[in-house]
């Protein structure tokens, strides 16, 4: 094991994380590099430190103050169609980032609508063509662990784009984010209608287009 | 404002029967119950404040920049749709305002700390070593700051940092790594 690779698992070492090869291939370097085994001792001790960091309270009279902010109660709302309604809505908007294919997006928010229609319109919708169930646990992991890798390759680029970039970036994603959480709640309150997976996979394979377009851009500015 | 040598908790999610009533009460304060969101609030204030706290590195900027995290999340907290993501939601808001804050106030800003007054005898070493790490913390990059103030002073597990920063595990893993060898890298500086 290089000392680099060591590194990176000594941080997942000192919280417990590492089990198996892994934990034996680094236990095994660490007998070897007296460096490694400077810095476990030293991550161990910043660990430890962190923990006895001062902690702070606010002044006793702020729950007055913010009380007195909170504007009187609003209607409640809690749509499960908004965090969707959202992700088409901006996506409309927002020009740099604008999905290709507006005949595409159109299409999505029609679907959308009709999956969110009615339990009667769910129930006479066929699943003709969608992924089955058995298949779908295996292609949501492989998107997942595709976004991960793009995050990790952005991550990696050490470029910072311009905060009102990456602000709407940000903005994108969370509301990618929150059509997802929809989905998957669909999902679960519907288990015996399918018609969210394929819904879902869309929203990763737009997540994916836009961590593209971003690492894309770093790799300019770069 | 009091200081307290005491270890930074989450008292809203520590411990279960304390956990098992907070739907209701996130219910409550969605009906706009003004005494569910008190509750709220004295369950939330410390580990926010902490995490405001070491953002602005100043006591009373701190409290500005949690009363309008409080004010937001009890703005918004009609249109959450899964109270049992409160916790995430919450603290997701707390760290986009902290972010925030730094843009605004711009990157690299330096603001002194400034050590106890009349720290006792027995206490300034460790006096000394605590301000060691709050210099180290304050250098991180805004989100490495979050990482590693959830996991290594907060207790957050990665999966529930994944959830906040809306991030996969092993980035959190990743970023929390990149913070600790920083920290390490400024300790080394500093300390002879």
């Amino acid at each position: 094991m290089r000392c680099l690779k060591a590194q990176r698992l000594i941080s997942d070492h000192i919280d417990n994380l590492l089990k198996g090869r892994q934990a034996q291939a680094l236990e095994q370097h660490l007998k070897e590099c007296p460096a490694c085994r400077e810095l476990l001792n030293e991550m161990q001790m910043i660990a430890e430190e962190a923990k006895n960091l001062e902690s702070v309270l606010p002044s006793e009279d702020l729950w007055e103050r913010i009380e007195s902010q909170i504007p009187k109660k609003s209607r409640r709302s809690r749509s499960r169609l908004s965090g969707i309604g959202r992700f088409f809505r901006f996506s409309l908007y927002s020009r740099e980032l604008a999905f290709s294919g507006s005949g595409l997006l159109a299409g999505l928010v029609l679907m959308t609508l009709f999956y969110y229609g009615t339990p009667s319109m769910r129930n006479d919708r066929g699943i003709t063509g969608q992924v089955a169930s058995n298949q779908f646990e295996e292609v949501d992991r492989q998107y997942q662990l595709a976004i991960e890798a793009l995050n990790q390759a952005i991550l990696e680029q050490n470029v910072e784009l311009s905060p009102d970039l990456a602000a709407v970036f940000e903005e994108n994603l969370e509301i990618i984010d929150d059509a997802i959480r929809s989905f998957r709640t669909a999902m679960n309150e519907y288990p015996e209608d399918q018609g969210a997976n394929e819904y879902l996979l869309i929203c990763y394979r737009k997540k994916l287009e836009l961590l593209g377009e971003m690492k894309d851009l770093m790799m300019r500015s770069g | 404002m009091n200081s307290q040598k005491e270890k930074i908790g989450d008292t809203a999610f520590n411990g279960s029967n304390r956990s098992e009533s907070l739907l209701d009460i996130i219910r409550r304060c969605q009906d706009g119950d003004r005494k569910a969101m008190e509750e709220i609030y004295s369950r939330y204030r410390s580990s926010l404040f902490n995490l405001t706290y070491r953002y602005t590195r100043d006591l009373s900027s701190a409290e500005d920049l949690l009363q309008d995290i409080f004010i937001k999340i009890f703005t918004r907290i009609t249109k959450l749709r899964a109270p049992e993501a409160f916790r995430a939601w919450v603290y997701r808001t707390a760290v986009n305002a902290c972010i925030s804050s730094t843009r605004k106030s711009g990157r690299g800003k330096h603001i002194p700390l400034t050590e106890n007054d009349n720290p006792d005898e027995a206490e300034a070493d460790n006096s000394h070593i605590r301000l060691d790490m709050e210099k180290a913390v304050s250098i991180l990059p805004p989100k490495q700051k979050a990482v590693f103030l959830l996991h290594d002073v907060q207790g957050f597990t990665h999966g529930e940092i994944a959830q906040v920063m809306k991030w996969s595990e092993g980035t959190s893993k990743y970023q929390l790594f990149r913070a600790r060898m920083k920290i390490r890298g400024h300790l080394k500086d500093i300390r002879p």
